[in-house]
């Protein structure tokens, strides 16, 4: 794939994206290429509303990222509250499978259904790790899609997809197809005020030879996990917390049970038809160590969670109801914070809250009907 | 050669019958002998018969009035102790609850294999997947 000028764009981009998200330090010329190249989802022409042309793109670009072999470098840009994040990682994908491989040495991959991270010392693997569907009759529910003449970017020339919420009328998200091959090269995120909040784009793509392979092991320890299928109403009635549906569009799809962990925990997973959050919710009240590096943020509802600091795919934890809470998600923070009022959350910490959580377990502790039932 | 006089402690112990056998004869051959230690002896045992036939001092007498006060400090007291175990056991339960109302939670969130599990059945779509940014 050729190295487009795009120069013209640079201006437009630079003004939008790159004086929010980039400070200090400045990252290495091809971020700044990627950053500046950006239409900032203005895409040039007319748009097209036809929600069929929108499918026919998006189901163009999930078969080639399934069966076209591929390998190139993505670099994901993140802005947040401590400044602006630059990861740069190696990406191989084709024949159902992907596999991701961070600077630094970390690697996550899927391949056949067996979920993998390789991260010193430990090879993760996780088994029968399908992927949940693609709907586009729930991105059409929420939000208006329209399409945008080529533009040029690293890639290659590339068409623009823009999504709004039709509730409030604010962009999300810009999507680029390559015009040529079909998969999505480039994206950009957009938080509620219409701030970019994440760019993730290809500054190369080729094609590759082969599929990417599971990550293997060479010497180091191997932790195996089996993540199976499950019941939601035997889940329910073991005391899981199991919405069918949380706020902003967010519906159900999937249940998944962790047999091995240490403690019971469950994989719900919501779409809302552009964004996948996977909720994980572990038995148990979180300890507090476990947030050491995160910020502390506020739910719509006053509840307390706390993310770290760039993290993508965004990561949040929290306690609520005796339980622990792990969201992951590729949606903005504000969306996310949206979403999980749906799940309970414990208030933020306090004296008064400790002396109350203090008192009421002396009071199970004496109560016979409570110790019976403890 | 006389022998020499008997000190003054060892004549108040000769007095008092605090010498041993060979001590107290020895003491009691040069006090015959010895008109010096003999009027020393016979000075203490005056000292010691007017010290023994002094009246004995007693305690006085607490009136009424005062023993009255005393009861009533007393009383004071009590109640001070009472208020302040009073105080001190609501601000022991309180410190006790505080302290039981720690976190004491033990579930760590398991990140790897949650980010393996959300990308592995999210990633699969379309869209590339937003990976890496700052945190664990």
């Amino acid at each position: 794939m050729s190295r487009p000028s795009h120069a013209a764009a640079l201006l437009a981009g630079l003004a939008v994206v790159a004086v929010p998200l980039i400070v200090e330090p400045m990252p290495s010329a091809p971020v700044r290429e990627l950053v500046a190249g950006q239409a900032a989802g203005e895409p040039a022409g007319e748009p097209a509303t036809d929600p069929g042309a929108v499918d026919g793109v998006l189901a163009r670009a999930s078969a080639a990222r399934a069966s076209l072999p591929r390998e190139g470098e993505l670099v994901v840009v993140g802005g947040s509250e401590t400044g602006p994040s630059i990861s740069r990682m190696e990406v191989a994908f084709g024949d159902g499978g992907v596999r991701i491989r961070r600077e630094g040495g970390t690697e996550v991959g899927r391949v056949d259904g067996q979920g993998s991270l390789r991260s010193s010392p430990t090879l993760l693997q996780v088994g029968g790790v399908e992927q949940v569907p693609v709907s586009s009759e729930r991105l059409h529910a929420k939000y208006d899609a329209a399409l945008g003449a080529p533009l040029p970017l690293d890639t290659g020339l590339a068409v623009a997809v823009s999504l709004s919420e039709r509730e409030t009328g604010t962009l999300r998200e810009t999507l680029y197809a390559d015009q040529v091959t079909g998969p999505i090269v480039r994206r950009e995120t957009y938080g509620r005020d219409g701030a970019p909040v994440r760019t993730v784009a290809f500054t190369r793509l080729e094609v590759a030879e082969r599929p990417p392979s599971v990550p293997r092991a060479r010497g180091r320890d191997v932790q195996a996990h089996e993540v199976t299928t499950a019941d939601p109403e035997l889940l329910r009635e073991d005391g899981f917390v199991i919405p069918a549906s949380l706020p902003r569009g967010y519906e159900l799809t999937t249940v998944l049970e962790v047999p091995d962990a240490v403690v019971p925990t469950l994989h719900l997973i919501y779409v809302d038809g552009l964004y996948s959050l996977s909720v994980f919710q572990q038995q148990g009240r979180m300890r507090s160590t476990a947030t050491v590096g995160a910020s502390e943020l506020r739910t719509p509802t006053g509840g307390a969670v706390w993310r770290w600091p760039g993290s993508e795919p965004r990561r949040i934890v929290w306690s609520g109801d005796g339980a622990t809470f792990t969201a992951l998600a590729d949606t903005p923070t504000d969306e996310l914070l949206d979403a999980i009022v749906g799940l309970p959350t414990d208030p933020p910490p306090s004296i008064l809250g400790r002396l109350d959580r203090g008192s009421s377990r002396v009071a199970r502790w004496v109560s016979p009907k409570d110790r019976s039932t403890t | 050669m006389a022998e020499r006089h008997v000190p003054g402690d060892r004549l108040s112990a000769f007095l008092d019958d605090e010498l041993g056998d060979e001590d107290a004869l020895r003491a009691a051959r040069h006090v015959a002998d010895c008109e010096r230690c003999l009027g020393e002896l016979a000075a203490l045992r005056a000292t010691r018969d007017a010290l023994r036939a002094l009246p004995s001092l007693q305690a006085p007498v607490l009136t009424a009035g005062v023993q009255a006060r005393s009861r009533q400090l007393a009383r004071v007291a009590r109640r001070a102790k009472l208020i302040v175990a009073a105080c001190c056991v609501p601000v022991l339960i309180g410190a006790g609850a505080y302290v039981l109302g720690g976190d004491v939670g033990e579930v760590e969130p398991a990140t790897e294999l949650f980010l393996v599990e959300h990308l592995g059945r999210t990633g699969g779509g379309p869209v590339p997947t937003a990976v890496g940014g700052g945190g664990r």
